[in-house]
Order: structure tokens, then sequence, then C-alpha cells
């Protein structure tokens, strides 16, 4: 036990630090929401009086009423594109990532062989940073402003939906510190000129407390897709009556427990 | 046995806007068929509380007495709530008062609702009907339609399902369900509609219908039964439409 601990003593600090940092963070009343909606919108804080109204302003001409009104409608861009992002292209990239994972579920060599064609697809360079990076970045800075403004009442309001509402910032919290990790990890130390292949992840996760990591990285990445499916059939207006929002969420479920499965079979194929 | 039968209640109170909230202990004797609004008009009566000290009257608002008008809207036992038709035979004792924490206090239970008049005023919560002349009669209203409408007019402005949103509270700029509700129903009259896409302008604004995250805590608290996640999903897809037709262009406005 005390030699595992110093094996994976830097893993255990950097885990430590951060969910010691986050979890506070995120249930204090600290006021980073304001701060974030500064930096998103590039607006003065004064613009964004909710009680004022563009139309009642006579004096301002017609120009500056259009770029009022456009710096005005600025959060309804971002909150639609946040939510289209989080499907396609991160959904669509969830899925494959996991998919390609379950080569390992089949053998060594499958799973080689499936990460080195991955490799080399052509411009994988603009793929990565186009479908992979820029979406998550944006989708995660603005997930975490939308988390923090939240104020959540489950002890108050114990329904289904206001659980999932409140797990679905949590897992998006949680996600986010894996995806960190688990870049540094692998794409970051191939850019330094480690190799990605099975031996890489089987020793990874020959630890336990990495594989218990990766486990709830996953499984809230999946969750906070899946739960996010149901918001974004919502958010579009496509699930508008009660009855479609309930056989969205048994959907939803489905989706879950089926690429859990996928998901944990690769895991377990490491060890 | 049954004169001596008491209610006891816990009432947290504040003097002044801005001064700290205390609890207040109060012990009635019970009468059948008694409300919270009935216990409160008691204790204004005979201001003592629990340890027998003279205290100071309760504030709190009130009007119809009959669930339609939403002033008395308060917690009770956590659970946001109009106090004239919360029956004390109905609630687990000691029966705790608080005023709803959303929205500003002005003294122990009465709160300022203005900011939800103000997002009425600001999504257009009503229809232009005034010209220069006699515009003459609008179009009719489908029966089946008007029936369906008056569900959502059933709105009084109580404030429950902003104390009951997660997403209302002091580090947003949410508008709430109540008044994006109240866009689709003016949105479906047939007079309303010729300002349909003002109305839906106005919800996409900041603190608009988007920063709505489906908790779906207003439908499961609304006293007067609105679909108001119905509404809001209903407006999603509308604002869509509207986004469309603004960003390609339409000839419609």
């Amino acid at each position: 036990m005390t030699l595992w601990f110093f094996q994976n003593f830097f893993h255990i600090s950097i885990f430590s630090v951060s969910v010691f940092l986050t979890v506070p963070l995120y249930e204090s009343k600290m006021d980073l929401s304001q701060y974030c909606k500064k930096c998103l919108l590039f607006l003065p804080m004064e613009r964004l009086e909710t009680n004022s109204s563009v139309f009642d302003l006579d004096i301002i001409s017609n120009y500056q009423r259009g770029v009022y009104i456009m710096a005005q409608n600025r959060e309804f861009v971002w909150r639609r594109l946040h939510s289209l992002l989080g499907v396609i292209p991160i959904g669509v990239f969830l899925i494959q990532h996991l998919v390609v994972n379950h080569f390992a579920a089949i053998s060594e060599e499958a799973f080689n062989n499936a990460a080195h064609f991955m490799e080399s697809l052509p411009f994988r360079i603009f793929l990565e940073v186009f479908i992979i990076y820029l979406p998550i970045l944006f989708h995660a800075i603005y997930g975490i402003y939308i988390a923090f403004t939240a104020k959540n009442n489950t002890s108050r309001f114990g329904y289904f939906r206001n659980w999932m509402f409140k797990l679905q910032r949590w897992t998006g919290v949680i996600t986010l510190i894996f995806i960190a990790w688990h870049v540094w990890e692998t794409r970051i130390a191939a850019a330094f000129g480690a190799e990605v292949n099975f031996n890489m992840m089987a020793d990874i996760l020959a630890s336990p407390f990495m594989f218990a990591f990766y486990v709830v990285g996953v499984l809230s990445a999946i969750f906070h897709f899946a739960n996010g499916l149901w918001s974004f059939l919502v958010s579009w207006g496509i699930t508008v009556s009660p009855r479609s929002q309930v056989i969205a969420t048994y959907f939803s479920i489905g989706v879950f427990v089926i690429v859990s499965t996928i998901a944990i079979r690769a895991l377990v194929a490491f060890i | 046995m049954a004169e001596n039968k008491t209610v006891r209640f816990i009432i947290t109170r504040q003097d002044t806007p801005d001064s700290a909230s205390y609890e207040e202990e109060f012990v009635l004797d019970y009468r059948p068929g008694m409300n919270v609004i009935s216990a409160l008009m008691e204790i204004r009566r005979n201001p003592v509380n629990a340890k027998g000290e003279k205290t100071t009257p309760i504030s709190w608002d009130m009007n119809c007495l009959e669930e339609v008008c939403g002033a008395c809207s308060m917690n009770i036992n956590g659970k946001p709530r109009q106090s004239c038709s919360a029956l004390v035979d109905q609630l687990e004792q000691p029966i705790r008062l608080a005023p709803m924490s959303t929205f500003p206090i002005i003294r122990d239970l009465q709160v300022d609702r203005s900011r939800m008049f103000d997002s009425l005023k600001r999504v257009k919560a009503w229809i232009p009907i005034d010209g220069t002349y006699d515009l003459g009669p609008g179009p009719r209203m489908p029966e089946r339609k008007r029936q369906w409408a008056y569900e959502l007019s059933k709105c009084m402005t109580c404030g429950v399902c902003l104390e009951a949103c997660p997403n209302v509270n002091s580090k947003s700029d949410f508008i709430g369900p109540a008044p994006l509700s109240q866009v689709r129903l003016f949105n479906a009259h047939p007079t309303g509609e010729m300002n349909k896409a003002e109305r839906l302008e106005a919800i996409m604004g900041d603190g608009g219908l988007t920063n709505c995250g489906n908790s779906q805590n207003c439908v499961q608290s609304c006293p007067k039964g609105i679909p108001l996640t119905t509404s809001i999903a209903a407006l999603n897809r509308d604002t869509s439409i509207q986004a469309f037709k603004n960003f390609f262009g339409s000839d419609q406005i």
C-alpha cells in the first residue's frame, strides 16, 4: 500500500489538488459567474441591466440600436451554440472514441491497429483542432459559467429532473477534470514523443487508483452526454409535449446504459 | 381536551430590508379549519411570542384570500405556496414560515415582486389594440384554443416558480418561467400574434429563455398547474425558427 502510494504520488497529488480546488469552488458562494460572463460577452456589466429596454431609448440611432440588440442577444447564441456543440461534434466524437477503444476488448493487436489508423488520418491536426479541441474548450468554459450561475436546491425540491439538473452540472465539472488529466497523460505525452498504444493504457490502468479515476471520469462523461442529449432535444424545441419528453428520458437512459457498457468493457480489457 | 390543542409556528422575521433575519416562535390555540393567514391574523391581534414576550405583529402580503391574486406566497415548511390556501390541518408541525428568498425582503414575510412585473413589461405581455382610428374587431379566436389559452392565463405572478427555479438567483439575470409562459399566451392570441416576433426577440435577449436549465421544478411547484415547461419547450421551438428567420432573412417579421 505504501509502495503503491509513492508510485502514484504524482497522480494522487494532482487529482487531490484538482478535486479540493474545484469542489469547494463549485459549492461556494464565490461569484465567478459574473467574471466569466464579462469575459465571455466582452461587454461592460452595466450594459447587461435586465430591466432596460432598448425600445425605450428614442434618442439613439438605428445603428446604435442594432449594435445594442446584437450585444444583448449574445447569450442566446452562446447558449444554443453550447447545446449544439455538446452533441455535434463532441457527442459524436465521444461515441467514436469509445467505439475505437472497444477494439481493446477484441485483442491488443486490434486496438493498436485501430489507434494507428486514427493517428494516421490525413490533416490530423486540423481534425483535432476543429472537431475536438475548440468545441470542447468552448463547451467547457461556457459550461463552467452555466454551472456556477445555478443554485442547486435538490434538498428542497427533490424531483427527478431537478436531480438530473444537478448531476448534469456535477458530471460536467468531473468530466472536465478527467479530460484535462486524460489529455495530459495521452495526447500531450504523445506530443512529447510517447507512443499511444495498448501498453500505454495498460500501464496507466494497472494502478487501481487510476482505474477508478478512469471509470468515474468515463461514466460521468457518458452521463453528461446522455442527459445532455435530452436537454438538447428540449432546448431546440424538438421534444415539446410532456409525453415526448418522458420518452426522450427513457431513450437517454438507454444511451447511457449501452455506451457505458461499451466503455467499461474496453477499460476492463486493459487490465 | 379540545381547548388545549395548540398550533406551533416558527417564523423567519426581518425588521428592515437590510437587517439580519431571525426566527420567532408562536403558539396559538387551534381552531377548526384555520389556515396560515388566519393564524397570522391571530398573531396580529395579540402579538405575543411563545416565550410570552410582547413582540411586533408580523408583516405579510395578502389580498384575495382565494388563491387567485398571488400576493400571499411564502415558504411554508420549505415549499413556496400561497398562505391563504395552506390549511393548518394539512401541515406538519411546527409550521415553518419564511419569506421567498428569491425576492428582496421588505419586512418579515413581505417580499418585493417588482422584478416579475418588470419582466412582463420587458416581454410585452399585452396585446396592443390602440390606433389613431377605430381598428375594428380583431380576428376570431377558436373556442378550443380559447379554452387551452385560459389555462395559461391563470398565472397570477405569485413568484412560486421563480422561488423553485435553481437558475433564478442573485448570480443570474434569468427572468424565470412565469413571464416566459405569458409570451406563449399572448403569441397564441389571434391579435397578439401580430406582435409575435417582438415578444420572441425580447425573450431571446440576455436573461431570457435560454437561461432555462430544464430542472422542471417550476411545473412541479406551480399552484395553478400551468404547463410551464411545455411553454418553455414550445418557445424554444419558436425562437429556433425566429433565429433562423432573423439570420437567413425572411419576408415575414
